[in-house]
């Protein structure tokens, strides 16, 4: 059952934390005022060049927002100085922007296949199934602690440098760069800081990551708000600027003053300057909600539904799970779900919905919110045990959420493709025919050519002991050298069979990141080993291979 | 070949005690994993699948390089060999949590000129 976004007002008033556009924000938009206090008008253009200029009993706030100085009082600068936040704010993040969520996710159980984006062209098709994808996190906005484990529902951030964030995001699924030089340069374009006003570290990773935007990454908005500051609280007698902010405009005000922190930070190019994170994560010793894996399901598309799981926080690898469904039906105008072109998810617009995603935590505004970006160095066989291998030493990892390390690897298809064999997505279940294959796969006039992937040791054995496109010998070969792989962290599982002859294979990582063992066993329509051997790889691909049987 | 408890724990205490070394100790384990014919004594059957300390921690030594495997180690294959039969789940758990604990990041530096280990300190 969809849940219409309205059901989320409630938790509005928690999410919206900053700067949601006013008409769309029930959160900090500010009732209509009194009558006698409806003065204030917005003049563009004509005072172009002035700063705080007093015309008459008419005072410009900056030019372009004018008002009626007899009137002012606190409490309409504040409402002025909100609306100019607002309006042009470099990232909104608002719960009127969130999915519309699902009560379960409908159809049959979540069987997932890692996706592997690698090498992926924008037009390959993603094709129907269940997906991971390890996401890397980057805060989001406010001042708020980032506890472990909480749940998130998923939404889509705005605002003026919204293009220039998702860049961001895009860039640093293929960048080999710390995560903390990332989310200093976020957190920077998230505070309206100018390219010319980083310090000459960020330029260059602004440069390196994102050139195309730093034409977008100018001076305006923070500056606006100062020079609005300056020209009322001259009139009001206002002594602290940061005092009014956090007292009139509470949340909106506290983003605005950490904002402001950051860019005399990157201003002053002082020692403290990568230490951004003092002015955002708060240790506030909250815990997360937990319980995981009972994150609701959002529905992004006609076609496509998603949540983002973790058990760690800002700074850890999570994960996005997506449901992939062949629906080429129209849009329903009722939902706002993302409109996907011809019903087909491409990878250029998959990338281009989590480089926008934004996870605001469930019922609670003292957390982060986040965004997130494809996890690169990730989304390949070996470091499937990565991503999970980046979390499982902190100790986080509950054993439900480790089955989502435990899973296939799929690729998209090449645009064109009628589904080959190596690229089918896997939805329902994994461990029977029917499983781990797209429809295309199990084409009846080719009953000898099959290929198809378990999550596990468990789901491989019972799939080969059922199938009969093996013999009876091949069934016999396949269990027991399954048998032999490690039950808890073996994973990628995989039968191909050709022209009668069958490969087996499965993958065990090693503790050391980013190394692993796939172990491989060839076997003809009698069941005799043609050939068995492991290959050793590591993050430059082989690195040994050692036959086992057969020559090389 | 049948492979017990008592002989991997000889085997391990020889290489704490340098009788053997890093290489020797891989080469033996390569040795008896790889040949079909072994069987593992404490085979147990767990959840549907076939689980043996002595398997896994042969099978662990066979990647010793690659997992940054260190004598100093020993003390934790010695530890998972104390499992009794039908609590394998619990000796894994806790050989998992100490093999977890240690900074992998921290041996990649210490170990990437030693030729052994070299190759998988990228």
């Amino acid at each position: 059952m969809l849940l219409a976004r309205g059901k989320h007002r409630v938790l509005a008033i928690a999410f919206c934390s900053a700067f949601c556009v006013a008409s769309l924000s029930p959160a900090i938009a500010t009732p209509p005022p009194p009558q006698g206090e409806q003065s204030e008008t917005k003049e563009k253009g004509f005072l172009d060049g002035f700063i705080n200029v007093i015309k008459g009993r008419r005072i410009c706030l900056i030019p372009g927002v004018c008002l009626d100085s007899g009137n002012l009082t606190e409490k309409i600068f504040a409402k002025q100085i909100r609306e100019l936040a607002e309006k042009n704010a470099p990232v909104t993040v608002s719960s009127d922007n969130l999915f519309p969520t699902v009560g379960s996710l409908p159809g049959t159980p979540f069987a997932p296949s890692l996706l592997d984006l690698r090498g992926a062209s924008p037009d390959d098709v993603i094709p129907a199934g269940d997906y991971v994808v390890p996401v890397q996190v980057f805060c989001l906005q406010k001042p708020a602690g980032s506890p472990n484990g909480h749940r998130y529902l998923l939404g889509q951030y705005g605002g003026k440098r919204k293009q220039a964030l998702a860049a961001l995001n895009k860039a640093a699924s293929t960048a080999e760069i710390g995560h903390t030089d990332l989310q200093n340069l976020s957190w920077a374009i998230q505070a309206g800081v100018a390219y010319e006003d980083m310090p000459q570290e960020m330029q260059a990773l602004a440069d390196k990551l994102i050139p195309d935007q730093r034409s977008s990454l100018k001076r305006g908005w923070l500056e606006d708000i100062e020079a609005a500051w300056n020209t009322g609280s001259k009139i009001l007698n206002l002594p602290s600027f940061e005092s009014f902010l956090t007292n009139q405009l509470g949340d909106a005000g506290s983003v605005i003053v950490a904002f402001r922190q950051v860019r005399n930070r990157l201003v002053s190019r002082g020692a403290d300057w990568r230490n951004l994170s003092e002015i955002f994560i708060i240790e506030d010793g909250q815990q997360g909600a937990g319980n995981v894996l009972n994150t609701p399901w959002s529905q992004i598309s006609e076609s496509v539904h998603a949540r983002f799981v973790t058990d760690g926080n800002y700074n850890d690898t999570g994960f996005l799970l997506l449901r992939v469904e062949d629906k080429n039906t129209e849009k329903t105008k009722a939902l706002p779900l993302l409109a996907i072109a011809a019903g087909v998810l491409t990878a250029y617009e998959l990338y281009d919905l989590i480089n926008t995603l934004m996870a605001l935590p469930e019922g609670n505004s003292n957390i982060q919110p986040l965004a997130m970006s494809v996890a690169g160095g990730a989304a390949t066989g070996v470091a499937t045990q990565a991503a999970c291998a980046s979390i499982k030493p902190r100790g986080r990892v509950t054993t439900a959420l480790s089955i989502l390390c435990n899973v296939s690897v799929k690729k998209p298809n090449r645009k064109g493709s009628s589904g080959n064999v190596a690229s089918g997505g896997n939805r329902g279940s994994s461990s029977s025919n029917s499983g781990g294959s797209s429809p295309q796969q199990n084409r009846p006039n080719q009953p000898s050519k099959f290929n198809q992937s378990y999550p596990n040791k468990q789901a491989a054995r019972d799939a080969v002991k059922d199938n009969q496109q093996l013999t009876p010998e091949q069934r016999k070969a396949g269990r027991e050298f399954f048998n032999g792989a490690n039950a808890s962290s073996s994973r990628d599982f995989r039968v191909e069979t050709s022209d009668g002859k069958t490969r087996f294979e499965f993958f065990t990582p090693a503790r050391n990141e980013g190394y692993g063992k796939l172990y491989v066993q060839e076997v003809d329509s009698s069941g005799n080993v043609l050939r068995e051997f492991k290959d050793t790889l590591g993050p430059n691909g082989l690195v040994e291979r050692k036959f086992i049987t057969g020559a090389p | 070949m049948i492979i017990t408890r008592e002989i991997i724990k000889k085997k391990l205490v020889d290489w704490q005690e340098n009788r053997l070394t890093n290489k020797q100790i891989k080469e033996w384990a390569e040795e008896i994993y790889d040949n079909k014919g072994t069987l593992y004594a404490d085979d147990e059957w767990e959840e549907g699948n076939k689980v043996s300390v002595t398997r896994e921690i042969l099978e662990s030594l066979t990647s010793l390089d690659m997992n940054l495997g260190l004598v100093e180690d020993v003390p934790i294959y010695l530890e998972f060999l104390k499992a009794e039969p039908g609590n394998y789940a619990l000796g894994f758990h806790k050989w998992n949590i100490a093999l977890n604990s240690i900074n992998y990041q921290e041996r990649k530096a210490k170990l990437k000129e030693i030729d052994f280990y070299s190759r998988f300190c990228i």
